[in-house]
């Protein structure tokens, strides 16, 4: 779940960066509305958010994945719209002085420029995500988040125990995995 | 041939930034601009290719009128017109080949250009032009792993597989050794010279211009104050083009 | 042919392609594609197998649809008051300042022992795998670990935040810390400072805006994870209403109203912090 609500909201993110950031974007007024509502799914927590989505979309692991994709969302459009903005606007100069138009200009110069610092916010936030995938779940009383709720609750802490354990091994395999892939692809 | 007539730019209320700027490049010859810093160099050059818009005159290129045309006859007259920079300005991750091949973009389709489809030949031609800047043995390597002269050189590779008619540098030396300054001035006066482009050069050194440039055009405070070829330079000339402006007009370009 | 004008050779020798195919595909590339690709399967084989418990998904947007109209434009207090409300948002951000400050605190002595530059590399490695091992489980499991032993409410809460924020905070720390020159401390270790002097004197100032402008993040993260604590293990604090709100009453309008609160107080942190750095960061 952590995995796929990253993995949708940061192509939409994507998107949404380029349409929002200083340099790429098509219109400022757009741009203000992005930022607009980025700063929002943000600054609204991931709690509120599990208690908005439970109300339409009860105890199912499509809450749980709404609340973790908005939050994402907000976070990833901003950490994106930073790193474009961060890129140097000459390189994309350079560009349209060969002749690019806009959609060339985006894939040949932004995406390639940007890559791994984006992949690297990705890796960042699932990591993230995988912690707040339990809050979530014991909110919302799905996924692991559930059983660990269920176990502590009716007082099996080896039970619980083992899962805080697992979650943990999780954790730190992802940061390990993760900490290689930002080398390799440096 | 470029011609240039009584262009003009200014920068907020009051700061001219050009004025009335008349001016002349053959093809075949190497064409500098030099005057003090902020005294409009890089601004007459962006306008020639539309990168910074200017406020009024005509841009005749071939007798095509540079600023009348539409965002789409734009890109295929920028198609035609090279541009290296002083921070060479390559996409640093992809290789030196995928640069040079960005210069095909102009000429591509949206989609085929966004995916980076290019035809062997095209590969086969970029290979060809890196042979002939002399970095045909680092086609493969990451731009951010070569160094600055060598960047430039992919820069001009770049340029000249866009075809060019023309070919602009902007300080294209400002930010180079000696000896990766003499391999690059003399890889553009051979340009010019074989493949009879006009090639436009913005530069801080006077020296370099005096030694690889056949024609030079001076300002100083957005205006031009000599235009003749490179043999009638003398200090006196110098002197004129680089004297101080008024002290005020100095602080408002510095800014 | 021209000479290369570069002086340092690369490790590897480069080779010009010899094949007619010129391939453009470089190994970096292919890790990230790969990478990608994995995800990619990861997110498809998660959305075939997503759990939708019989949820016609248009009805559920349907109905959010309706449910947001009533939370965020018709907010009320519901059945708690005004005062209530705000007393338990202050709560919260009392609860996310005393963490955030405690675990600072704490958090920058033990920095002090996880940095390689200071400390032995022995006891920089033991720190930072014990802190990165805590900073693996979430901060709400620790919170609930602690309840298990002092019973559920603020004191549970207290600690378990700290404990999560000093995990956070010293990996942030140390790495501030180990990017101050080595050359200033050895240069003060040769003229015999003692060693809470050198970092009291050299080691503090340099690092002051890094720390100061963690110790905002982490008080962010702090205050979301205090509403969080509320909504899940019953400390007495805003989280704990909306989680009553929506979970028992099933009061849309009073949801909204919280979510207003704790989207200004976001906003407010956020417009305060950034002033705060971009001052400090003059001053320096």
């Amino acid at each position: 779940m952590p995995f796929l609500s990253t993995i949708v909201a940061s192509l939409f993110s994507l998107v949404f960066a380029i349409l929002g950031a200083k340099t790429t974007t098509p219109s400022p007024i757009l741009r203000l509305v992005i930022r607009f509502g980025a700063s929002i799914l943000r600054n609204i927590p991931v709690v509120a958010w599990a208690m908005i989505l439970l109300f339409s979309f009860k105890q199912s692991d499509f809450t749980g994945f709404l609340a973790l994709f908005f939050m994402t969302l907000g976070y990833l459009t901003r950490a994106f719209t930073e790193t474009i903005e961060d890129l140097d606007a000459e390189k994309l100069q350079a560009l349209q002085a060969v002749g690019a138009n806009y959609f060339q200009c985006v894939f040949c110069g932004v995406l390639p420029e940007a890559a791994s610092t984006l992949t690297s916010w990705i890796l960042y936030m699932i990591e993230n995500n995988l912690r707040d995938a339990t809050l979530v779940g014991l909110l919302t009383g799905t996924g692991v988040g559930f059983l660990f709720d269920h176990y502590f609750k009716s007082f099996h802490y080896d039970a619980a125990g083992l899962i805080v354990l697992l979650i943990a091994i999780l954790v730190i395999c992802l940061e390990l995995t993760s900490n290689q892939i930002r080398r390799a692809i440096a | 041939m470029l011609k240039v007539i009584q262009l003009d730019k200014t920068y907020g209320s009051n700061k001219h930034s050009l004025q009335s700027v008349n001016f002349t490049a053959q093809p075949g010859e190497v064409t500098a601009i030099i005057g003090p810093s902020g005294a409009g160099k890089t601004t007459i050059l962006r306008s020639i290719n539309q990168l910074i818009r200017d406020d009024s005159g005509q841009i005749l290129l071939d007798d095509t009128d540079i600023r009348q045309a539409n965002p789409a006859e734009l890109r295929k007259i920028r198609h035609h017109i090279g541009m290296i920079f002083q921070n060479y300005n390559l996409i640093s991750p992809l290789t030196a080949l995928e640069n040079v091949l960005h210069g095909r973009l102009g000429a591509k389709s949206t989609l085929a250009g966004m995916f980076g489809l290019y035809s062997n030949e095209e590969k086969q031609e970029a290979l060809e032009l890196l042979d002939e800047v002399g970095l045909k043995d680092y086609a493969y390597q990451r731009c951010d792993q070569l160094s600055g002269g060598q960047q430039q050189r992919v820069g001009i590779a770049r340029a000249l597989m866009q075809h060019p008619k023309m070919i602009l540098c902007d300080e294209p030396i400002a930010s180079l050794d000696p000896k990766s300054t003499k391999i690059v001035m003399d890889i553009l006066r051979r340009l010019a010279k074989e493949k009879q482009l006009i090639i436009m050069i913005n530069l801080h050194q006077v020296d370099i211009a005096m030694d690889y440039t056949d024609h030079i055009i001076g300002i100083n405070s957005g205006m031009i104050v000599f235009e003749g070829a490179t043999s009638t330079v003398d200090d006196q000339v110098l002197q004129q083009i680089y004297r101080q402006a008024d002290p005020q007009a100095v602080t408002a370009n510095e800014n | 042919m021209i000479e290369n004008s570069q002086s340092k050779p690369n490790m590897m020798r480069p080779t010009a392609p010899t094949s007619n195919h010129i391939s453009l595909v470089t190994t970096p590339r292919k890790i990230l594609c790969g990478v990608l690709a994995g995800l990619a399967i990861i997110t498809i084989y998660s959305l075939a197998t997503l759990d939708n418990a019989n949820l016609n998904i248009s009805d559920a947007f349907k109905s959010l649809g309706t449910n947001l109209n009533a939370m965020f434009l018709h907010p009320t207090v519901g059945q708690d008051s005004w005062s209530l409300l705000l007393h338990a948002l202050l709560t919260s951000v009392a609860l996310a300042m005393l963490t955030t400050i405690l675990g600072a605190i704490i958090a920058f002595f033990i920095a002090v022992g996880a940095a390689r530059n200071l400390a032995p590399t022995w006891l920089a490695t033991t720190i930072k795998s014990v802190m990165a091992f805590i900073r693996a489980i979430p901060t709400i499991l620790w919170v609930l670990i602690y309840s298990a032993v002092m019973g559920l409410g603020a004191s549970a809460a207290v600690v378990g935040l700290t404990f999560h924020s000093v995990a956070y905070l010293v990996k942030a720390y140390s790495e501030s810390i180990e990017e101050t020159s080595s050359d200033t401390i050895e240069a003060l270790k040769a003229s015999g400072v003692g060693f809470w002097a050198i970092i009291f004197q050299a080691v503090l100032p340099s690092i002051i805006p890094a720390l100061l402008s963690w110790t905002f993040i982490r008080f962010e993260i702090n205050f979301a994870n205090a509403v969080a604590v509320g909504a899940a293990a019953g400390a007495d604090d805003i989280g704990y209403y909306l989680f009553m709100a929506g979970n028992f009453y099933f009061n849309f309008h009073e949801v909204g109203l919280i979510v207003y609160l704790l989207l200004g107080v976001a906003i407010i942190l956020e417009v305060v912090s950034m002033h705060l750095r971009s001052h400090y960061l003059d001053h320096n």
